[in-house]
């Protein structure tokens, strides 16, 4: 028992914060203000949005425990290209590997993929987290800011999705427009913004806002 | 060691670049063979999807090398001209359809996307003659740049040497849910039936027109809204390949 007390349990209420404060009052996107590029770029359909939120949570979970593994090898001179070359390493190790043996992934990962690696939201993770934590809690942060960073893709491409190509996840929901069948035949029109970067920082703003008024903590004085 | 010396700075940065490079250049190596084939396949997938004998979404890329074994009777490439430079009909043994790996020439290797920067007349251009059940189709291969990135088809001419009977585009990078819809049926579709020429028999190519702007045509096909520049550059495409693929087609008769 006596080994419980000093070693840290692995979902401490510690820990657990790693992962839910990215999901709300600290997140990725909308309050650090990281990896807004690629929410406005690959939010036009949520199957491709998902795609890269899962690849962007594999890389950010791995490249913080190989930092956090070596943080106290890496000369401070240089840890900036250290991480960069990690990062860069991980990420043409997947493309390679999907490559080979999923090809028809590859293919659809083969633009997001490359997009990871200037992700600032993983550099940013490793300059100011992994480099100063131990590898398992490392992990976690990585976990939690790739679910934010997720979780605002994942709401961005919903609208996005739904007003500029009136399906979701590829499934038509208002009917068909070539068709007009559905809301199509009432005269509803799909909205081609929605579908083109600008619309993302609307939504995603809209998204700052909301979070801002509901809690005053997040509201500068 | 002190880490803040010039010294281990250096050494930490050799030995992680030897490791790093290192891991990259064995797994580049070993996963090429793989690599290959997957594209390999694919180029034999497309080329079956755009004789429109099975439907497109029957064809699976692993079993595709077998579908193209049994019909594809015979590869041509001809120049700018409408020379031809290369048939496996006078290349090979009767009833052999190998592909021959060493020949650049060869309809197989023959690659339009590799080829983009080569002067129009310097180009070649691949066509494959696809039987089945007493049914000739002539799949035709081009290249061309999208707003991103190259983008590519395979087209499928009838005996005419004029009506399309199917079509099939690709891209490499282009904006998803926007200009990538040319892979996706709702683009593709529409080429099946268009002509080559006109009700004369003088050659018209098939003009991508902004959508809803005209009343399509036996030449004509509706482009991408959001998507301007990508269909601009499969219309720039197929002017410069498929007028070359008519004079061959009409002139000969394979």
């Amino acid at each position: 028992m006596s080994e419980v007390k000093v070693k840290e349990p692995l979902f401490s209420a510690k820990n657990k914060k790693l992962i839910s404060d990215p999901l709300s009052d600290d997140n990725p996107v909308t309050i650090q203000v990281l990896g807004i590029c690629s929410a406005l770029a690959v939010t036009v359909q949520m199957k491709g949005a998902m795609v890269m939120s899962v690849a962007v949570i594999a890389v950010l979970i791995i490249g913080n425990v190989l930092v956090s593994l070596m943080r106290n090898i890496i000369p401070p001179r240089i840890r900036i290209i250290v991480q960069l070359v990690v990062v860069a390493a991980l990420v043409i190790i997947v493309d390679q590997v999907l490559q080979a043996f999923v090809y028809d992934a590859s293919k659809t990962l083969s633009v997001f993929v490359g997009l990871i690696i200037t992700n600032c939201i993983i550099m940013g993770r490793l300059e100011a987290f992994a480099l100063g934590n131990k590898p398992w809690a490392s992990a976690l942060d990585g976990l939690g800011n790739g679910l934010g960073y997720g979780l605002i893709l994942f709401i961005v491409s919903f609208f996005k999705e739904l007003f500029g190509a009136g399906t979701l996840f590829g499934i038509q929901v208002f009917g068909d427009s070539a068709e007009g069948t559905g809301l199509y035949a009432m005269g509803y029109e799909n909205n081609g913004m929605m579908l083109l970067p600008p619309s993302s920082l609307v939504i995603v703003a809209i998204i700052i806002w909301v979070q801002k008024a509901r809690n005053p903590k997040l509201q500068e004085a | 060691m002190n880490k803040e010396s010039n010294l281990y700075t250096i050494i930490f940065a050799t030995i992680m670049v030897i490791i790093v490079g290192g891991t990259l250049a064995y797994l580049s190596t070993a996963l090429k063979p793989a690599q290959q084939a997957n594209i390999q396949n694919e180029k034999k997938q497309n080329i079956i999807q755009a004789t429109g004998f099975m439907d497109k979404d029957k064809v699976v890329r692993d079993e595709s090398a077998e579908h193209f074994k049994n019909f594809v009777t015979r590869r041509i490439t001809v120049d700018f001209d409408g020379n031809v430079v290369f048939d496996s009909k006078g290349e090979l043994a009767e009833g052999s359809e190998e592909i021959l790996k060493d020949n650049e020439k060869d309809a197989f290797n023959v690659n339009p996307r590799a080829q983009y920067r080569s002067d129009d007349k310097d180009k070649l251009f691949p066509i494959f003659v696809c039987e089945n059940e007493g049914k000739k189709v002539f799949v035709v291969s081009c290249s061309g740049k999208g707003l991103w990135d190259d983008v590519w088809g395979y087209i499928g001419i009838g005996a005419d040497g004029n009506s399309v009977v199917a079509a099939k585009f690709d891209h490499k990078g282009e904006t998803a849910g926007l200009g990538s819809i040319i892979n996706e049926a709702k683009f593709q579709n529409q080429f099946e039936g268009k002509k080559l020429a006109d009700a004369n028999g003088i050659y018209k190519g098939i003009q991508i027109v902004k959508p809803g702007s005209q009343e399509l045509n036996d030449n004509t096909v509706d482009g991408l809204s959001g998507a301007t520049f990508t269909a601009a550059g499969v219309k720039d495409m197929l002017s410069v390949y498929l007028e070359v693929y008519f004079n061959y087609l009409t002139k000969n008769k394979i």
